[in-house]
Protein backbone atom coordinates (compact mmCIF):
# COMPACT_ATOMS: atom_id res chain seq x y z
CA UNK A 1 0.00 0.00 0.00
CA UNK A 2 1.53 3.56 -0.79
CA UNK A 3 2.64 6.23 1.84
CA UNK A 4 0.57 8.50 4.17
CA UNK A 5 -1.51 11.05 1.49
CA UNK A 6 -2.37 14.07 3.45
CA UNK A 7 -3.73 16.23 0.32
CA UNK A 8 -2.57 16.33 -3.19
CA UNK A 9 0.68 18.27 -3.29
CA UNK A 10 1.49 21.10 -5.76
CA UNK A 11 4.46 20.61 -8.36
CA UNK A 12 6.90 23.18 -6.92
CA UNK A 13 5.87 21.09 -3.19
CA UNK A 14 7.26 18.05 -4.77
CA UNK A 15 10.07 19.81 -6.75
CA UNK A 16 11.24 21.35 -3.48
CA UNK A 17 10.83 18.48 -1.35
CA UNK A 18 13.51 16.55 -3.64
CA UNK A 19 15.51 18.98 -3.74
CA UNK A 20 15.69 19.00 -0.01
CA UNK A 21 16.69 15.01 0.03
CA UNK A 22 19.29 16.12 -2.74
CA UNK A 23 20.52 18.46 -0.86
CA UNK A 24 20.89 16.04 2.42
CA UNK A 25 22.66 13.69 0.41
CA UNK A 26 26.53 13.44 1.08
CA UNK A 27 27.33 12.02 -2.33
CA UNK A 28 25.31 14.47 -4.16
CA UNK A 29 26.43 17.82 -2.79
CA UNK A 30 29.71 16.94 -3.77
CA UNK A 31 31.11 14.91 -6.62
CA UNK A 32 33.15 14.64 -9.21
CA UNK A 33 31.86 13.49 -12.60
CA UNK A 34 34.16 12.43 -15.71
CA UNK A 35 32.34 12.95 -19.23
CA UNK A 36 32.50 14.01 -22.52
CA UNK A 37 31.15 17.23 -23.33
CA UNK A 38 27.95 17.81 -25.55
CA UNK A 39 25.80 20.87 -26.43
CA UNK A 40 28.00 23.11 -25.14
CA UNK A 41 27.01 26.86 -24.99
CA UNK A 42 28.62 29.50 -23.52
CA UNK A 43 25.39 31.91 -22.90
CA UNK A 44 26.27 35.63 -23.47
CA UNK A 45 25.33 35.68 -19.61
CA UNK A 46 28.57 34.31 -18.66
CA UNK A 47 26.93 30.83 -17.77
CA UNK A 48 27.68 27.75 -19.87
CA UNK A 49 25.64 25.12 -20.17
CA UNK A 50 26.20 21.62 -21.14
CA UNK A 51 25.57 17.93 -20.44
CA UNK A 52 27.78 15.43 -20.23
CA UNK A 53 27.69 12.05 -21.27
CA UNK A 54 29.25 8.60 -21.36
CA UNK A 55 28.14 5.67 -23.95
CA UNK A 56 25.28 4.44 -21.89
CA UNK A 57 23.87 8.12 -20.27
CA UNK A 58 23.99 11.58 -19.95
CA UNK A 59 23.52 14.15 -17.62
CA UNK A 60 22.81 18.18 -17.66
CA UNK A 61 25.34 20.46 -16.17
CA UNK A 62 25.70 24.35 -15.46
CA UNK A 63 28.76 26.10 -14.57
CA UNK A 64 28.41 30.20 -13.64
CA UNK A 65 30.02 32.88 -14.84
CA UNK A 66 31.51 33.38 -11.28
CA UNK A 67 33.03 29.94 -11.37
CA UNK A 68 33.86 29.69 -15.12
CA UNK A 69 35.85 33.10 -15.37
CA UNK A 70 39.53 31.51 -14.33
CA UNK A 71 39.00 27.98 -16.48
CA UNK A 72 42.10 27.59 -17.81
CA UNK A 73 41.01 26.31 -21.26
CA UNK A 74 37.86 26.88 -23.59
CA UNK A 75 35.88 23.49 -23.02
CA UNK A 76 34.41 22.19 -26.45
CA UNK A 77 32.20 19.46 -27.39
CA UNK A 78 33.89 16.41 -27.38
CA UNK A 79 36.09 17.65 -25.01
CA UNK A 80 36.50 15.11 -21.75
CA UNK A 81 36.63 16.34 -18.49
CA UNK A 82 36.48 15.55 -14.66
CA UNK A 83 33.96 18.69 -13.09
CA UNK A 84 33.41 18.79 -9.43
CA UNK A 85 30.31 20.40 -7.91
CA UNK A 86 26.60 19.16 -6.49
CA UNK A 87 24.09 17.78 -8.16
CA UNK A 88 20.46 19.81 -7.58
CA UNK A 89 17.11 20.37 -8.93
CA UNK A 90 16.26 23.10 -10.97
CA UNK A 91 12.81 23.48 -9.41
CA UNK A 92 11.45 25.74 -12.14
CA UNK A 93 11.00 22.67 -14.68
CA UNK A 94 12.10 19.70 -12.21
CA UNK A 95 15.18 18.55 -13.78
CA UNK A 96 18.09 18.03 -12.09
CA UNK A 97 21.19 19.00 -12.97
CA UNK A 98 25.11 19.17 -12.24
CA UNK A 99 26.44 22.59 -10.65
CA UNK A 100 29.71 22.63 -11.60
CA UNK A 101 32.48 24.55 -9.36
CA UNK A 102 35.05 23.14 -11.04
CA UNK A 103 36.27 21.73 -14.65
CA UNK A 104 39.82 20.10 -15.73
CA UNK A 105 40.23 18.55 -18.81
CA UNK A 106 40.26 14.80 -18.44
CA UNK A 107 44.36 13.93 -19.14
CA UNK A 108 44.08 12.25 -22.39
CA UNK A 109 41.30 13.67 -24.01
CA UNK A 110 41.81 17.02 -24.12
CA UNK A 111 45.45 16.52 -24.59
CA UNK A 112 45.04 14.36 -27.39
CA UNK A 113 42.95 16.73 -29.50
CA UNK A 114 45.33 19.57 -28.67
CA UNK A 115 48.28 17.27 -30.33
CA UNK A 116 46.09 16.94 -32.96
CA UNK A 117 45.31 19.88 -33.47
CA UNK A 118 49.00 21.61 -33.20
CA UNK A 119 49.41 18.28 -35.47
CA UNK A 120 47.43 19.62 -38.18
CA UNK A 121 48.48 23.51 -37.88
CA UNK A 122 52.23 22.85 -38.05
CA UNK A 123 51.91 20.18 -40.94
CA UNK A 124 49.64 22.82 -42.88
CA UNK A 125 52.24 25.15 -42.32
CA UNK A 126 54.66 22.92 -43.95
CA UNK A 127 57.25 22.48 -40.77
CA UNK A 128 57.14 18.50 -41.36
CA UNK A 129 57.96 18.77 -44.65
CA UNK A 130 60.80 16.06 -45.93
CA UNK A 131 62.38 19.04 -47.80
CA UNK A 132 63.10 20.98 -44.74
CA UNK A 133 65.07 18.03 -43.30
CA UNK A 134 68.87 18.39 -42.89
CA UNK A 135 71.36 15.15 -43.11
CA UNK A 136 72.99 14.56 -40.29
CA UNK A 137 76.75 14.23 -40.15
CA UNK A 138 78.29 10.99 -40.90
CA UNK A 139 81.09 11.26 -38.13
CA UNK A 140 79.57 13.04 -35.75
CA UNK A 141 82.44 15.25 -34.05
CA UNK A 142 80.26 16.17 -31.04
CA UNK A 143 76.84 15.40 -30.04
CA UNK A 144 74.81 17.89 -27.39
CA UNK A 145 72.08 15.84 -25.96
CA UNK A 146 69.36 18.15 -24.22
CA UNK A 147 67.55 15.83 -21.84
CA UNK A 148 67.60 14.86 -18.44
CA UNK A 149 71.10 13.99 -16.78
CA UNK A 150 69.32 11.24 -14.23
CA UNK A 151 67.24 8.16 -15.79
CA UNK A 152 68.22 5.39 -18.10
CA UNK A 153 67.52 7.65 -21.47
CA UNK A 154 70.84 9.62 -20.92
CA UNK A 155 73.00 6.42 -19.67
CA UNK A 156 71.64 4.55 -22.45
CA UNK A 157 72.44 7.31 -25.42
CA UNK A 158 75.94 7.93 -23.96
CA UNK A 159 76.95 4.20 -23.57
CA UNK A 160 75.77 3.31 -27.31
CA UNK A 161 77.42 5.94 -28.35
CA UNK A 162 80.44 5.31 -26.99
CA UNK A 163 80.38 1.94 -28.06
CA UNK A 164 79.62 2.40 -31.57
CA UNK A 165 81.83 5.65 -32.62
CA UNK A 166 83.89 6.28 -29.72
CA UNK A 167 85.87 9.11 -30.52
CA UNK A 168 82.63 10.89 -30.59
CA UNK A 169 82.37 13.54 -28.08
CA UNK A 170 79.55 14.14 -26.23
CA UNK A 171 77.65 17.31 -24.32
CA UNK A 172 74.85 16.76 -22.04
CA UNK A 173 72.47 19.60 -20.81
CA UNK A 174 70.41 18.38 -18.72
CA UNK A 175 66.76 19.68 -18.90
CA UNK A 176 63.10 19.42 -17.48
CA UNK A 177 61.32 16.63 -19.14
CA UNK A 178 57.96 16.92 -17.65
CA UNK A 179 55.67 19.18 -16.54
CA UNK A 180 54.89 22.73 -17.47
CA UNK A 181 58.30 24.09 -17.24
CA UNK A 182 60.08 21.20 -19.42
CA UNK A 183 59.36 23.01 -22.60
CA UNK A 184 60.89 26.43 -21.78
CA UNK A 185 63.88 24.39 -20.43
CA UNK A 186 64.55 22.17 -23.34
CA UNK A 187 64.39 25.37 -25.92
CA UNK A 188 67.30 26.66 -23.35
CA UNK A 189 69.01 23.71 -23.83
CA UNK A 190 68.63 23.65 -27.72
CA UNK A 191 69.42 27.38 -28.17
CA UNK A 192 72.71 26.58 -26.26
CA UNK A 193 73.69 23.66 -28.23
CA UNK A 194 72.59 25.39 -31.45
CA UNK A 195 75.01 28.40 -30.66
CA UNK A 196 78.14 25.93 -29.59
CA UNK A 197 80.18 26.16 -32.82
CA UNK A 198 81.67 22.54 -31.80
CA UNK A 199 78.65 20.49 -31.44
CA UNK A 200 77.56 19.15 -34.69
CA UNK A 201 74.25 16.81 -33.88
CA UNK A 202 72.01 17.19 -31.38
CA UNK A 203 69.49 14.61 -29.51
CA UNK A 204 66.79 15.80 -27.98
CA UNK A 205 64.09 13.46 -25.53
CA UNK A 206 63.55 11.16 -23.16
CA UNK A 207 62.51 8.06 -22.01
CA UNK A 208 58.90 6.81 -21.96
CA UNK A 209 56.21 7.79 -19.60
CA UNK A 210 52.58 9.10 -19.83
CA UNK A 211 51.05 10.93 -22.69
CA UNK A 212 50.92 13.92 -20.48
CA UNK A 213 54.67 13.51 -18.92
CA UNK A 214 55.43 13.18 -22.86
CA UNK A 215 53.01 16.19 -23.75
CA UNK A 216 56.39 19.21 -23.14
CA UNK A 217 57.84 17.55 -26.28
CA UNK A 218 54.53 18.92 -28.08
CA UNK A 219 54.40 21.77 -27.06
CA UNK A 220 54.34 24.45 -29.96
CA UNK A 221 57.10 26.49 -28.75
CA UNK A 222 59.53 24.29 -28.76
CA UNK A 223 58.46 22.41 -31.96
CA UNK A 224 58.97 25.91 -33.71
CA UNK A 225 62.41 26.50 -31.97
CA UNK A 226 63.43 22.98 -34.09
CA UNK A 227 61.89 23.78 -36.75
CA UNK A 228 64.05 26.50 -37.37
CA UNK A 229 67.09 25.06 -35.69
CA UNK A 230 70.83 25.21 -38.04
CA UNK A 231 72.05 22.10 -36.68
CA UNK A 232 70.78 18.68 -37.66
CA UNK A 233 68.53 17.54 -34.56
CA UNK A 234 67.02 13.84 -33.81
CA UNK A 235 63.98 13.84 -31.67
CA UNK A 236 63.32 10.65 -29.67
CA UNK A 237 60.93 10.71 -26.94
CA UNK A 238 59.08 7.94 -25.27
CA UNK A 239 58.82 4.21 -26.87
CA UNK A 240 57.82 2.87 -30.24
CA UNK A 241 54.58 4.21 -29.86
CA UNK A 242 54.65 6.84 -28.39
CA UNK A 243 54.95 9.99 -31.16
CA UNK A 244 55.18 13.62 -29.93
CA UNK A 245 55.25 16.85 -32.21
CA UNK A 246 58.82 17.28 -31.85
CA UNK A 247 59.43 14.35 -33.79
CA UNK A 248 57.98 15.24 -36.43
CA UNK A 249 59.90 19.14 -36.62
CA UNK A 250 63.00 17.29 -36.05
CA UNK A 251 65.28 15.90 -39.29
CA UNK A 252 64.61 12.62 -37.72
CA UNK A 253 62.16 10.75 -35.39
CA UNK A 254 63.93 8.45 -33.18
CA UNK A 255 61.70 5.55 -32.11
CA UNK A 256 63.53 5.31 -28.68
CA UNK A 257 66.20 7.30 -27.19
CA UNK A 258 68.54 3.99 -27.57
CA UNK A 259 67.75 4.39 -31.80
CA UNK A 260 68.56 7.61 -31.39
CA UNK A 261 72.39 7.03 -30.27
CA UNK A 262 72.17 4.61 -32.83
CA UNK A 263 71.04 6.80 -35.74
CA UNK A 264 73.74 9.44 -34.52
CA UNK A 265 77.11 7.66 -35.04
CA UNK A 266 78.37 4.84 -37.63
CA UNK A 267 79.49 1.32 -36.47
CA UNK A 268 82.85 1.40 -35.75
CA UNK A 269 83.50 -2.45 -36.19
CA UNK A 270 81.14 -2.27 -39.12
CA UNK A 271 83.34 0.05 -41.15
CA UNK A 272 86.72 -1.51 -39.82
CA UNK A 273 85.44 -4.59 -41.26
CA UNK A 274 84.29 -2.82 -44.49
CA UNK A 275 87.85 -1.32 -44.81
CA UNK A 276 89.79 -4.03 -43.80
CA UNK A 277 88.41 -6.48 -46.66
CA UNK A 278 89.09 -3.52 -49.19
CA UNK A 279 92.77 -3.29 -47.65
CA UNK A 280 92.99 -7.27 -48.13
CA UNK A 281 91.74 -6.86 -51.78
CA UNK A 282 94.13 -4.75 -52.79
CA UNK A 283 96.95 -6.46 -51.02
CA UNK A 284 95.63 -10.00 -52.79
CA UNK A 285 95.76 -8.06 -56.25
CA UNK A 286 98.98 -7.11 -55.80
CA UNK A 287 99.99 -10.16 -54.80
CA UNK A 288 98.57 -11.98 -57.71
CA UNK A 289 99.92 -9.10 -60.32
CA UNK A 290 103.23 -9.99 -58.96
CA UNK A 291 102.74 -13.67 -59.03
CA UNK A 292 101.78 -13.40 -62.78
CA UNK A 293 104.97 -11.03 -63.28
CA UNK A 294 106.68 -13.58 -61.61
CA UNK A 295 105.57 -16.76 -64.58
CA UNK A 296 105.68 -14.15 -67.29
CA UNK A 297 109.35 -13.88 -66.22
CA UNK A 298 110.69 -17.01 -66.09
CA UNK A 299 108.88 -18.19 -68.92
CA UNK A 300 110.56 -15.33 -70.88
CA UNK A 301 113.85 -15.52 -69.37
CA UNK A 302 115.40 -15.49 -73.15
CA UNK A 303 114.03 -12.29 -74.66
CA UNK A 304 114.41 -10.69 -71.48
CA UNK A 305 118.35 -11.23 -71.37
CA UNK A 306 118.74 -9.10 -73.82
CA UNK A 307 116.78 -6.34 -72.33
CA UNK A 308 118.96 -7.04 -69.50
CA UNK A 309 115.88 -7.57 -66.97
CA UNK A 310 118.06 -7.03 -63.95
CA UNK A 311 119.11 -3.35 -64.85
CA UNK A 312 115.14 -2.80 -65.64
CA UNK A 313 113.69 -4.47 -62.92
CA UNK A 314 116.17 -3.20 -60.34
CA UNK A 315 114.90 0.28 -59.52
CA UNK A 316 111.12 -0.91 -60.11
CA UNK A 317 111.65 -3.63 -57.45
CA UNK A 318 114.00 -1.02 -54.66
CA UNK A 319 110.78 1.25 -55.27
CA UNK A 320 108.49 -1.57 -54.45
CA UNK A 321 110.32 -3.12 -51.61
CA UNK A 322 110.66 0.30 -49.80
CA UNK A 323 106.97 1.11 -50.30
CA UNK A 324 106.33 -2.33 -49.05
CA UNK A 325 108.59 -2.21 -46.24
CA UNK A 326 106.58 0.70 -45.29
CA UNK A 327 103.39 -0.68 -45.51
CA UNK A 328 104.16 -3.76 -43.67
CA UNK A 329 105.46 -1.34 -41.04
CA UNK A 330 102.01 0.31 -41.00
CA UNK A 331 100.16 -2.36 -40.95
CA UNK A 332 101.72 -4.55 -39.37
CA UNK A 333 100.44 -2.98 -36.34
CA UNK A 334 96.67 -2.95 -37.52
CA UNK A 335 96.40 -6.69 -39.47
CA UNK A 336 98.07 -10.01 -38.59
CA UNK A 337 96.52 -10.97 -41.66
CA UNK A 338 97.24 -8.12 -43.80
CA UNK A 339 100.57 -8.35 -42.50
CA UNK A 340 101.20 -11.79 -43.34
CA UNK A 341 100.31 -11.16 -46.69
CA UNK A 342 102.74 -8.40 -47.34
CA UNK A 343 105.28 -10.91 -46.08
CA UNK A 344 104.70 -13.02 -48.88
CA UNK A 345 104.53 -10.27 -51.72
CA UNK A 346 107.62 -9.11 -49.95
CA UNK A 347 109.13 -12.26 -50.56
CA UNK A 348 108.36 -12.74 -53.79
CA UNK A 349 109.15 -9.60 -54.95
CA UNK A 350 112.97 -10.62 -53.63
CA UNK A 351 112.85 -13.98 -55.47
CA UNK A 352 112.30 -12.03 -58.85
CA UNK A 353 115.21 -9.86 -58.05
CA UNK A 354 118.06 -11.51 -59.00
CA UNK A 355 120.68 -10.01 -56.86
CA UNK A 356 119.26 -10.74 -53.69
CA UNK A 357 120.62 -14.56 -54.45
CA UNK A 358 123.70 -13.31 -55.78
CA UNK A 359 124.45 -11.59 -52.78
CA UNK A 360 124.12 -14.91 -50.72
CA UNK A 361 126.49 -16.67 -53.15
CA UNK A 362 124.42 -18.18 -55.95
CA UNK A 363 125.50 -17.52 -59.18
CA UNK A 364 123.75 -17.43 -62.42
CA UNK A 365 124.74 -19.48 -65.24
CA UNK A 366 124.40 -18.23 -68.99
CA UNK A 367 125.26 -20.50 -71.81
CA UNK A 368 127.81 -19.23 -75.04
CA UNK A 369 124.62 -16.93 -76.39
CA UNK A 370 123.66 -15.50 -73.06
CA UNK A 371 121.05 -17.35 -72.02
CA UNK A 372 120.26 -18.69 -68.73
CA UNK A 373 121.21 -22.53 -68.00
CA UNK A 374 118.53 -23.62 -66.21
CA UNK A 375 118.82 -27.42 -66.61
CA UNK A 376 122.21 -29.70 -67.89
CA UNK A 377 120.31 -30.81 -71.03
CA UNK A 378 121.59 -28.93 -73.42
CA UNK A 379 125.24 -28.42 -71.87
CA UNK A 380 127.90 -30.80 -72.71
CA UNK A 381 131.76 -31.43 -72.02
CA UNK A 382 133.68 -28.59 -73.20
CA UNK A 383 130.70 -26.08 -73.47
CA UNK A 384 131.98 -22.72 -72.12
CA UNK A 385 129.10 -21.20 -69.99
CA UNK A 386 129.42 -17.85 -68.01
CA UNK A 387 128.90 -17.83 -64.34
CA UNK A 388 127.82 -14.48 -63.25
CA UNK A 389 128.23 -13.29 -59.47
CA UNK A 390 127.45 -10.60 -57.31
CA UNK A 391 130.22 -8.91 -58.57
CA UNK A 392 131.47 -10.05 -62.03
CA UNK A 393 131.32 -13.07 -64.56
CA UNK A 394 133.31 -15.83 -64.68
CA UNK A 395 133.83 -17.52 -67.93
CA UNK A 396 134.07 -21.54 -67.45
CA UNK A 397 135.04 -24.53 -69.49
CA UNK A 398 132.57 -27.34 -68.74
CA UNK A 399 134.46 -30.71 -67.80
CA UNK A 400 131.45 -33.41 -67.23
CA UNK A 401 127.89 -33.09 -66.74
CA UNK A 402 126.10 -35.24 -64.86
CA UNK A 403 122.31 -35.83 -64.93
CA UNK A 404 119.98 -36.24 -61.53
CA UNK A 405 118.17 -39.79 -61.72
CA UNK A 406 114.76 -38.81 -60.55
CA UNK B 1 97.02 12.05 -44.29
CA UNK B 2 94.24 14.38 -43.09
CA UNK B 3 95.22 16.63 -46.08
CA UNK B 4 93.31 14.37 -47.95
CA UNK B 5 90.72 16.28 -49.03
CA UNK B 6 87.73 13.70 -49.18
CA UNK B 7 85.35 12.49 -46.92
CA UNK B 8 85.16 9.07 -45.31
CA UNK B 9 82.84 7.81 -48.53
CA UNK B 10 84.91 9.36 -51.05
CA UNK B 11 88.14 7.57 -49.77
CA UNK B 12 86.13 4.38 -49.71
CA UNK B 13 85.03 4.81 -52.78
CA UNK B 14 87.85 5.55 -54.10
CA UNK B 15 89.48 2.52 -52.98
CA UNK B 16 86.51 0.38 -54.05
CA UNK B 17 87.32 1.81 -57.48
CA UNK B 18 90.98 0.73 -57.13
CA UNK B 19 90.33 -2.44 -56.08
CA UNK B 20 88.00 -3.38 -58.73
CA UNK B 21 90.88 -1.70 -61.48
CA UNK B 22 93.77 -3.54 -59.76
CA UNK B 23 91.80 -7.20 -60.30
CA UNK B 24 91.73 -6.36 -63.62
CA UNK B 25 93.79 -8.08 -66.22
CA UNK B 26 96.48 -5.46 -68.14
CA UNK B 27 97.79 -2.93 -65.82
CA UNK B 28 101.87 -3.26 -65.89
CA UNK B 29 103.73 -3.28 -62.73
CA UNK B 30 104.18 0.73 -62.55
CA UNK B 31 100.21 1.19 -62.84
CA UNK B 32 99.77 -1.69 -60.20
CA UNK B 33 102.58 0.23 -57.89
CA UNK B 34 100.81 3.47 -58.56
CA UNK B 35 96.93 2.14 -57.54
CA UNK B 36 98.47 -0.08 -54.69
CA UNK B 37 100.34 3.41 -53.42
CA UNK B 38 96.98 5.42 -53.58
CA UNK B 39 95.28 2.79 -52.00
CA UNK B 40 97.30 2.73 -48.88
CA UNK B 41 96.97 6.46 -48.47
CA UNK B 42 92.93 5.93 -48.46
CA UNK B 43 93.16 3.10 -46.79
CA UNK B 44 94.87 5.04 -44.02
CA UNK B 45 93.13 8.11 -44.20
CA UNK B 46 89.62 5.84 -43.66
CA UNK B 47 91.12 4.09 -40.77
CA UNK B 48 92.32 7.17 -38.93
CA UNK B 49 89.00 8.52 -39.37
CA UNK B 50 87.58 5.67 -37.17
CA UNK B 51 90.91 5.37 -34.87
CA UNK B 52 90.93 8.51 -33.28
CA UNK B 53 91.17 9.15 -29.81
CA UNK B 54 88.33 8.92 -27.61
CA UNK B 55 86.00 11.63 -27.30
CA UNK B 56 85.10 13.17 -23.69
CA UNK B 57 81.93 12.87 -22.13
CA UNK B 58 80.64 16.24 -20.54
CA UNK B 59 77.81 17.70 -18.16
CA UNK B 60 76.97 21.19 -18.43
CA UNK B 61 76.02 22.79 -15.22
CA UNK B 62 74.18 26.03 -15.11
CA UNK B 63 74.70 28.61 -12.87
CA UNK B 64 72.71 31.15 -13.85
CA UNK B 65 72.99 32.25 -16.84
CA UNK B 66 76.95 30.80 -17.08
CA UNK B 67 77.80 27.72 -18.10
CA UNK B 68 79.70 25.32 -16.78
CA UNK B 69 81.37 21.57 -18.07
CA UNK B 70 82.04 19.21 -15.93
CA UNK B 71 82.64 15.17 -16.21
CA UNK B 72 79.60 13.05 -16.61
CA UNK B 73 79.84 10.55 -14.12
CA UNK B 74 77.05 8.26 -14.15
CA UNK B 75 78.61 4.91 -14.54
CA UNK B 76 77.81 4.23 -18.16
CA UNK B 77 81.10 2.36 -19.07
CA UNK B 78 79.77 -0.44 -16.99
CA UNK B 79 76.90 -0.93 -19.31
CA UNK B 80 79.27 -1.16 -22.29
CA UNK B 81 80.88 -3.93 -20.73
CA UNK B 82 78.01 -5.94 -20.22
CA UNK B 83 77.44 -5.53 -24.07
CA UNK B 84 79.76 -7.43 -24.72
Amino acid sequence: MGGIILRPLLVNEVNGYIKKLFANDLLLTYLSIEGEISNFTHHYSGHMYFSLKDDKSRIKCVMFKGDNQNLDFKPKDGNKVVVTGSVSIYEKDGSYQVYVKKMAPLGKGDLHKAFEELKAKLEKEGLFSSEHKKDLPRFPKKIGIVTSSTGAAIRDMVSIIKRRFPPCDILIYPALVQGDQAPKDIIKGLKYLESREDVDLIITGRGGGSFEELFPFSDEELARYIFSMKKPVISAVGHETDFSISDFVADIRAATPSMAAELAVPDKRALLDELNTLGYGIIRSVDDKLNSLDNELSSHGRSLKFLNPESILRDRRLEIDSILKEVEFKLSKKLMTMDKKLTTIKNRINLLNPSIPLEKGYGIIYDDLGNIVKSVLGINKDDRINIRLQDGSIKTLVLEKEENNG
Amino acid sequence: MDNLKLSYEEALKELEVLLSQMEEEGLNLDETIGKFKRAMELYDYCKGILDKAEGEVKLILKKGDLQEEVDFLEDYKEEIDEDF
